[in-house]
Parts: structure tokens; sequence; C-alpha cells
């Protein structure tokens, strides 16, 4: 029983449902229960929160990720399952709590560095490292590096996304790396960087810790930095 | 219908590899061939990710020569920063395009005193240190605030193009709207020159030509006056053509059997 729903739970993320009146991917999912209705529904069934998060909500991501990788899906697609992950994360939050599990995979602060407001890329990371589990906070854009290391610091996070589009603000990517030096927390919290003219040498110029190529890339990088020790 | 040809563009692979090992014979075909294909300008852009400034203050300087060797056509100097913009219009002399202005800090009176200067016409983005407004009334507002404040300083509003950045529709499923919407306001109540980079709007999703032919119609239909695009791409000047005609744009239907002619039209 619980391996069906399970399974649903899965297909449903894969067809980027939030709810019964969501279209969907493919055909003939008219009616049917979407994530938030069949996260409901397990949840009253008594199957394990943990269970459902792992197996259900991030295995049905990864399997979205998957299928970004290989060009089946693209972001559209991404973007509505990541929703509805996140709309069944709502739901499965105040259980999550009174069974004392832990809320995320851990703090990650994320943000556009000082002079540059590009966006885009970077809000797609931070709504799929939520879907992935995550605790985000999101900065936004032309963010002063004092200001993140201040952050860093203030929230205990373990991880920085730095994000830039310009060749003229890329600097600034290695000035809050300067600036989490200087401030003694750069051994405490791991650096990944992204956007356009970044690239792997740059990551390895400045002193990050990665660079990651688009918003699936930075969920395991995440993973492999916070979640598995670096592995 | 102003055509600026995109193609010179160091974020894109081929191009930037071609900035860094200085190929001159690579960035040359690229300009003779969007020459030939009709753009009116040429678009010249060598940020290659190095992060540093000093290199793409050289590189401007050396491309900008190299192409202004193969072609007549103007070209379009693309940076955010003052200095590789300096030395790209130094490099080329009066009469290139500057591309571009916004309301964001120090992108504005510094960048407008250079096109005094080299007396360019100036394209202008709507964003502001706190980023694009996501709504039509928000990338209006801060095009007013350029508008006036380039007034102020005596331009007058035929030097301006004004684009109201296409996000990419991926990302964004009313981006399209939005900016089809701005561009028809911009005209009517700013009264100024429009352009899009047209090929933001299709990034991420597949068979982007046909979004961006098909968009590029509809921005036409709401008195679009330039685009920056792929000319190489038949199908999308193909559609620029049709467009003109069908817009009454194309006195005895001159351009379009033109390109017909030389056997430019696909369908």
């Amino acid at each position: 029983m619980s391996e069906d729903i399970i399974d649903k739970i899965i297909s449903n993320v894969l067809q980027g449902r939030r709810d019964k009146d969501d279209e969907g991917i493919d055909e003939g999912y008219e009616d049917q229960p979407g994530v938030t209705e069949l996260v409901n529904e397990a949840l009253e069934q008594g199957v394990d929160v943990e269970k459902i998060l792992a197996e259900g909500l991030s295995r049905g991501m990864e399997l979205v990720g998957e299928k970004y990788e290989t060009g089946e899906y693209f972001i559209p697609d991404m973007l509505a399952a990541a929703e509805a992950v996140g709309a069944a994360m709502e739901i499965m939050e105040p259980h999550l709590l009174k069974k004392g599990s832990k809320e995320s995979k851990g703090k990650v602060i994320i943000a556009t560095v000082e002079k540059d407001i590009h966006d885009i890329g970077k809000n797609l990371v931070s709504i799929m490292l939520k879907g992935a589990g995550f605790a985000v906070i999101d900065l936004g854009i032309n963010v002063p590096a004092s200001r993140i290391a201040e952050e860093v610091e203030k929230e205990n996070a373990g991880l920085v996304g730095l994000s830039a589009l310009l060749d003229t603000t890329m600097p600034f990517m290695a000035k809050t790396i300067e600036e989490l030096e200087n401030r003694n927390l750069r051994d405490k919290v791991k650096v990944i960087i992204g956007g356009a003219p970044t690239s792997d040498q740059f990551a390895r110029e400045i002193g990050a810790d990665a660079f990651g190529a688009d918003a699936f890339a930075a969920v395991n990088l995440a993973e492999k930095l916070m979640v598995r020790g670096g592995k | 219908m102003l055509i600026i040809g995109e193609l010179i563009n160091a974020t894109r692979k081929s191009v930037r590899e071609a900035v860094i090992n200085h190929d001159r014979e690579f960035i040359q075909d690229l300009a003779r061939k969007q020459d030939e294909a009709g753009a009116d300008y040429i678009d010249v852009n060598v940020a290659t990710g190095s992060g540093k400034s000093e290199k793409e203050i050289e590189d401007m300087k050396w491309a900008v020569e190299l192409i202004k060797e193969v072609t007549e056509k103007p070209l379009t100097i693309d940076t955010t920063s003052k200095e590789v913009l300096e030395s790209g219009l130094k490099a080329y002399g009066p009469g290139a395009m500057l591309n571009s202005i916004s309301a964001e800090s120090g992108r504005l009176e510094p960048f407008l005193e250079l096109a005094r200067q080299y007396e360019c016409p100036i394209i202008a983005l709507p964003a502001t240190d706190k980023g694009i407004p996501k709504d039509v009334e928000g990338r209006l507002q801060v095009a007013t605030e350029i508008l006036e404040r380039a007034e102020k300083m005596g331009f007058a509003k035929e030097s301006f193009y004004f684009d109201p950045l296409a996000f990419p529709l991926g990302v964004d499923d009313k981006s399209g709207e939005v900016t089809l919407e701005s561009l028809r306001r911009f005209r009517e109540e700013l009264g100024v020159k429009t352009t899009i980079g047209l090929t933001n709007i299709s990034h991420g999703l597949p068979q982007r030509a046909l979004l961006n032919r098909t968009y590029l119609v509809l921005a036409m239909g709401v008195g679009l006056d330039s685009a920056l695009l792929n000319p190489l791409d038949k199908a999308v000047m193909s559609s620029v053509s049709a467009t003109l005609a069908l817009t009454g744009q194309d006195p005895y239907c001159g351009k379009y059997l033109r390109a017909f002619r030389k056997g430019d039209l696909v369908v």
C-alpha cells in the first residue's frame, strides 16, 4: 500500500502536478490527485514522513534532474516539479518537526554578487535547492561581500552559492571569499559559484570549492559538499 | 527595421575561443557574413569570462580594429564597463552604437558622456540597482527616468532605442506578454524607438528558432524598430521581410521581392 502511494508521488512530481487541477506533462492525468493531495493521503495512511520525503519527493526530483540532464525535460518542466514539491513540503513541515527529523539537509546562503542584478539563474538554483530539501536563504541581487559574510556568520550556514553574469562583477566573487577569510569563516563554509561567464578554472583561481554549470549541478554539489562530506 | 547582428559575442563558446586565441580570421569572417546577410550594425561583445577588465579593454580594441577592416557597417559596442566601452568607441571613431546604458549606478551619465563624445545611438535597458522590474509599469517608470536624465544632459529621444528586456519564457511564462506590452507603451507614452535582444526569449526551450521568429513578428506588430538577432538565420530574416511588407513598411513590396529574387526567402 505505502509503495503504491510513494510511486504515485514520484510520478506526479515527474508530471509537475501540484494538485488535481494541473494538467501535467503527459495526457491522461485529469482529475487524479496531484502531489499535495497524495502527500496528505500518505500522511493519513500513516506512511512515515521521512519515507515520503526521501523515497517520494526527493527521489522524484532526482529523476526530474536526470531527465533534464538527458535533454528530455526543459526548465519549465523542472519548475513545475519544484513548485509541486515546494507546496508538498509546506504540508510536510509540521510532521517533520513533530517527529524531530532534521528539517533540512543544511543551510545555504545564496546571492548575486555586488553590482550585478541578474537573478534568473540564481532563482532557479534557489528553487532547486529548496526542492532538494535544503534550507535556502536567498539574499537577492547586488549583495556586497560584507553582507554575505555577515549572513553566513549569523545563520551559521554550511554553504554559500554565488552568482555573477558579468565579467565586470566576477571579481566580487573573489572579494566575497576574501571577506569570508578575513572573518575566519572560510573553513566553516563551502563556496560554490555559477553564472554564464564563470568556469571551473575561475572557481579554482579564486579559491571557491566548486563551479556549477546549471541548477542541477548546484544541487549535486550541495549534496556532495554538505550531505556526503565532499564525496 | 534596424538589424543588429548578434554573433560576435564572447559568451558563445566559439567566439570566446577566437577572442582568447586572437583568431583574426574567425572574427572577421563572422563580421563579413553578418554584413552580407543584411545586418545594419554588427554587435561586438568580448567578455570572455576572465574576470579581468584590462584584458577586456585590450580585446575590445583588437576586435573593433579588425572588424572595421572587413565591413563598412557600423558596430555596436556591447559591454557593461565604461572602460571597455571607451576602448571600443575610441578604436571605432564616431558613429558606433552604445549597447547599453541603464539606471544602474555608473551606467547612465558616464556612459552618456561617451555617447556624446562619439556621437552614438544608444540602447537603453530599464534596469536599476534593484534589478529589472517584473511588470510593465515598473519598466515604463525606469525607462521614463532614464529618458528624463538623458534629456537633462541635452540628448534628444531620437538617439535612443529602448529594450524592455525579453526574459526567457522558460522561467517566466508571462515574459512574452510583458515584453510586448512594454514595447507598445514605450513607443506610445515615451515616443521612443524600441529594440529587443530577440533570442533571450527562447533560452532553455526546444526549437528556439521557431519561438524567435514568431516573437519577432509579434514584436514588429506592435511597432518594434530594431532587433539584436542572428542575421544568418534565413528563416528569421525572411520573417523580417514578410512582416515589413505586411505592415505597410515596404513600398511596392520592393524589399520583399528583392529578397525573393536573390533567393533569400525561406518558408
